[in-house]
């Protein structure tokens, strides 16, 4: 079966125009012009936010370089609930394990919500119902603790309904009753159930979307349902074995944070101030950049999917997937060869740990393309040599 | 262009050149013989007064991949290397980023760093973030020892032929210098819900011991022909009592050439009240029984760092001493890690034994030429503190005076007090130059022979000598100036590393058909195999 979400992208690729041209102000010119702008419009901005990213690690590091020179703040546009995640592993830490491991090894699934089985169809299936696996002959069981708002699951697996409960209310009951702590508090129908089968178990895995956490409206509960996970799996390892499984880091947000983390120490959500990198994992956000008018430019980049940046009153550059189109037409679009499609490009696997290749598939149409990389370091280049006459 | 420097005082252990005054050529990058003309020289640097070596080599330093970006998620409050930032190079205000380690090796003289734990399912983004890391060269050594096919195999009484071959396979796909076994079996193990392994113990769900692995994994590298031997992180780490682990280890080694890493964590005897106490003397004494064995010492410094381990095992047993208290364990194919954050202080019993152990061992070890300077940065403490540590091995009353703030019981125990010996210059050179470039296999480097790379270290003779190594004079790399004055003065691009052992090919069938029924990805999507990683890393890779 082939993944629906990647067939979407390969066709939007494919279906593109071949002869998309730079264009300024919506009318088109030449490359070298547009880039001449970009770089004007960079050197005289006071806090240009890098954003989108939706790309994959060459351009990751070419972004990252011509961030730190721009002065950028560098943020991804699936990167808040990431951060959310990060920033509890920022209090405490976490025992996280990889996808492969959790395929090999888990002999139960706790899944925080469902939303994933709809967005992530294709890796589940190589995740949950392989042929074959280390040690075991037999299939993992699959628990999801959802509120059953989308009907039945693609997957087999046991649903736990949340009903009037929380996330939080299930994970504490579980902890509470792992602990042998007298409960007073109405507990979850599950919940006991749920603790038998966790302590029967060789390797938990608890599966999280952090986006799952998003519907709530109060920030502060969605750090207390991921500490409270964290601490159960914390819990659960001074018996057994237990680890989380982050998911969900797809258009190259783990590229972009692992080059991110090794060019200045702290990943996305930085700022390059001159006197050093600056992070903020709350107030470094896309939308909060826009929202409250810290940025002065957006740089808008996207080569993997069309998706177009967030509508804003400053300027914006943006650079990316030849099919883009734009409910309002950004000041400079730049198309780019889309990794994977146009040219070879290398992108992180999920969970960070693996980098896999994306070999082109077709090297005629999009071959006027630009390639991201080679265009941030032609910038970068301008930048520094202040070649920036429009 | 043709340079001379002249002028300096030279150490060149390879050449037998012990502070006598020469002059050293450097032409297209490489140390060149003296012309009959001196006047040719397109530029001379004048370095009366200084002294000369050739750049300092580090064996052991977790610079770069997947653990080290998790200790820098874990801790951005917490950066390693705290100098005034100056100049604009890329990203030389960003402490902890990889830029800001070539930035500082450079400064103090280093020319090449091998990071030491590259997992393979990893591979290509340590490599990745290694090419971005400024001026010196770098190499890996990629890990094996938890990799569920070398055990399969071994649990299935494969030929040592078929091993080696996986082994050299493995040194393909992964890129590296070297092979590393961490605590082997005992990631396997962890995974398995066990907590401890020894060297005899069996690895859950396989049978065979700790050491069946380690010597089979020795063995391969021996028939390989590679230059470093198999670098060993052995059971036990940070156990009272775990000397005797080392010395097995040292046994184990069956009089083939193993290397231990970061000994000091194994140079805890449990005597004393406190079941607590140097094992430094039975080290050197079974160092001596086994010149086949070559240790780096993993020095402690005090102050805050964070420890950073693929021994998942021991890390996840480290979690309650966190400081601050937070910690992250990972698990992976064939392998994981942890990163555990420490604070060494000097009024702990434990952490002073610590430091007075890693410096006893420097100074009992007769023979620099077997025992390496490493803090196994970041774990004993940064690789920034290594000025620090160069003062203690040469300054014995600096020593004396450190030795009176430690903890007084580990002051009245450690054998610190009755060791007056000093690291003079060319012991420091054989150590940090001559002696790593033999042991990885870089014959080009450690020494000033004509045809040598030109890579050199120019430093004041500053009685201090931590100022002195802090900040070189003068820095070239491939005969390019890249530091004076202690300031890097030009970001070049250094090289990587490799050796690429033949293997009999059809290795790929079994590990081809052992990917598609347990891996997510497929054998050719390996670690750096497809050549959209390989080519696309941006490495300047130099195959041995």
């Amino acid at each position: 079966m082939s993944c629906a979400v990647a067939a979407d992208g390969y066709r939007a690729a494919l279906q593109a125009p071949a002869d998309v041209q730079p264009r300024l102000r919506g009318r088109p010119v030449t490359l070298a012009r547009a880039l001449a702008h970009a770089a004007q419009r960079l050197q005289h901005s006071r806090l240009p936010l890098f954003s989108g990213l939706l790309g994959d690690l060459p351009e990751s590091r070419a972004l990252w370089r011509l961030a730190e020179r721009c002065g950028a703040v560098v943020d991804h546009a699936g990167s808040a609930a990431l951060c959310r995640v990060l920033s509890v592993a920022q209090m405490q830490g976490l025992i996280t394990t990889s996808l492969g491991e959790a395929r090999n090894r888990a002999d139960l699934w706790l899944f925080i919500g469902e939303g994933v089985f709809y967005r992530q169809p294709r890796i589940l299936e190589r995740l949950l119902q392989p042929e074959e696996r280390l040690h075991t002959e037999s299939t993992p069981t699959v628990m999801v603790l959802g509120s059953g708002t989308r009907g039945a699951l693609p997957v087999q697996a046991e649903y736990v309904n949340l009903e009037s409960f929380s996330v939080m209310d299930v994970i504490g009951g579980i902890r509470a009753l792992m602990h042998g702590h007298r409960v007073d508090a109405m507990l979850h129908p599950m919940t006991r159930e749920l603790v038998a089968r966790i302590q029967k178990s060789t390797y938990l895995v608890v599966a999280l979307d952090p986006v799952e956490l998003g519907d709530s409206t109060d920030e502060g509960l969605i750090d207390l349902d991921l500490l409270g996970i964290a601490r159960l799996i914390r819990q659960r390892n001074e018996a057994g074995r237990a680890a989380l499984l982050i998911m969900g880091a797809g258009d190259g947000l783990a590229s972009f944070q692992q080059a991110g983390l090794w060019h200045n120490g702290f990943g996305l959500r930085t700022r390059h101030a001159p006197e050093g990198p600056a992070y903020d994992p709350l107030g470094h956000g896309t939308e909060r950049m826009l929202r409250e008018g810290g940025a002065d430019l957006l740089l808008w980049h996207a080569s993997l999917r069309p998706v177009a940046p967030p509508e804003t009153e400053i300027p914006t550059l943006v650079f990316g997937h030849p099919g883009l189109t734009f409910s309002r037409e950004p000041e400079l679009f730049i198309p780019l060869a889309v990794p994977g499609i146009h040219r070879d490009g290398q992108i992180h696997r999920g969970d960070g740990l693996a980098i896999l290749p994306l070999s082109a598939i077709t090297t005629d149409r999009g071959s006027n393309l630009a390639s991201g990389p080679g265009i941030y370091a032609e910038l970068l280049a301008r930048i520094l040599e202040e070649k920036t006459e429009c | 262009m043709l340079t001379r420097l002249t002028g300096a005082r030279v150490y060149d252990p390879v050449n037998h050149i012990n502070g006598a005054v020469r002059d050293v050529w450097v032409r297209g990058g490489r140390i060149c013989e003296t012309p009959q003309d001196p006047g040719a020289a397109d530029r001379t640097i004048e370095l009366h007064g200084k002294i000369l070596m050739a750049g300092a080599i580090d064996i052991h330093s977790h610079i770069a991949g997947g653990n080290v970006n998790n200790a820098r998620v874990l801790l951005p409050e917490q950066h390693l290397a705290l100098q005034a930032r100056y100049a604009d190079y890329p990203f030389m205000s960003a402490r902890w980023s990889a830029f800001d380690v070539g930035y500082r090796y450079a400064e103090m003289g280093f020319t090449t760093v091998v990071e030491p734990a590259v997992l393979p399912l990893n591979a290509a983004q340590a490599h990745a973030e290694l090419a971005d890391i400024p001026i010196i060269d770098k190499a890996g050594l990629a890990v094996v020892g938890n990799d569920d096919f070398l055990l399969r195999l071994l649990r299935d009484g494969a030929d040592q032929e078929r091993v080696t071959d996986y082994i050299a396979w493995i040194l393909h796909a992964t890129r590296c210098l070297g092979v590393k076994v961490i605590n082997a079996g005992g990631a396997t193990s962890f995974k398995l819900n066990h907590r401890q392994l020894s060297l005899d113990e069996e690895v859950p769900m396989y049978g065979m011991t700790s050491r069946d692995i380690l010597q089979a994994v020795q063995r391969a590298v021996v028939a390989l022909g590679i230059a470093h031997p198999v670098h060993v992180h052995c059971n036990n780490l940070g156990v009272a009592g775990n000397v005797a682990t080392a010395e097995a280890t040292m046994e184990a080694a069956g009089g083939l050439p193993m290397h231990l890493a970061h000994i000091q964590f194994y140079g805890y005897d449990n005597a004393g009240k406190r079941g607590f106490s140097s094992g430094a003397a039975r080290l050197i004494a079974a160092m001596n029984r086994h010149p086949n064995v070559t240790i780096d010492v993993g020095q402690v410094l005090f102050g805050q760092t964070v420890t950073v381990s693929g021994d998942v095992l021991r890390q996840f047993d480290a979690r309650r001493i966190a400081n601050p208290a937070k910690w992250t364990v990972w698990e992976a194919e064939d392998g994981g890690g942890g990163v555990v954050p420490f604070r060494y202080r000097e009024r702990s019993f434990v952490n002073s034994m610590q430091w007075a152990i890693g410096l006893e061992i420097f100074l009992l070890m007769e023979d620099p030429s077997r025992v390496f300077f490493t803090t196994d940065h970041p774990n004993g403490a940064p690789f920034t503190a290594y000025p620090e540590l160069f003062r203690l091995l040469m300054d014995r009353d600096y020593r004396a005076e450190c030795l009176q703030r430690i903890h007084p019981a580990a002051m009245e125990q450690s054998l610190l007090q009755h060791l007056s010996r000093e690291y003079g210059l060319a012991e420091i050179a054989t150590m940090t130059r001559a002696a790593p470039a033999r042991l990885l296999g870089l014959p080009d480097r450690g020494h000033l022979t004509p045809g040598a790379v030109g890579d050199i270290a120019v430093y004041h003779d500053k009685a201090d000598r931590a100022a002195m190594f802090r900040h070189a004079h003068l820095v070239m790399k491939d005969g390019v100036v890249v530091v004076q004055d202690g300031r890097v003065t030009q970001a070049t691009q250094g090289r990587t590393h490799a050796v690429a052992p033949p293997f009999d090919p059809s290795i790929e069938t079994p590990l081809g058909a052992y990917f598609d029924r347990f891996h997510l990805c497929r054998l050719e999507h390996y670690g750096l195999r497809h050549p959209a990683i390989a080519e696309g890393l941006g490495m300047q890779l130099v195959l041995h």
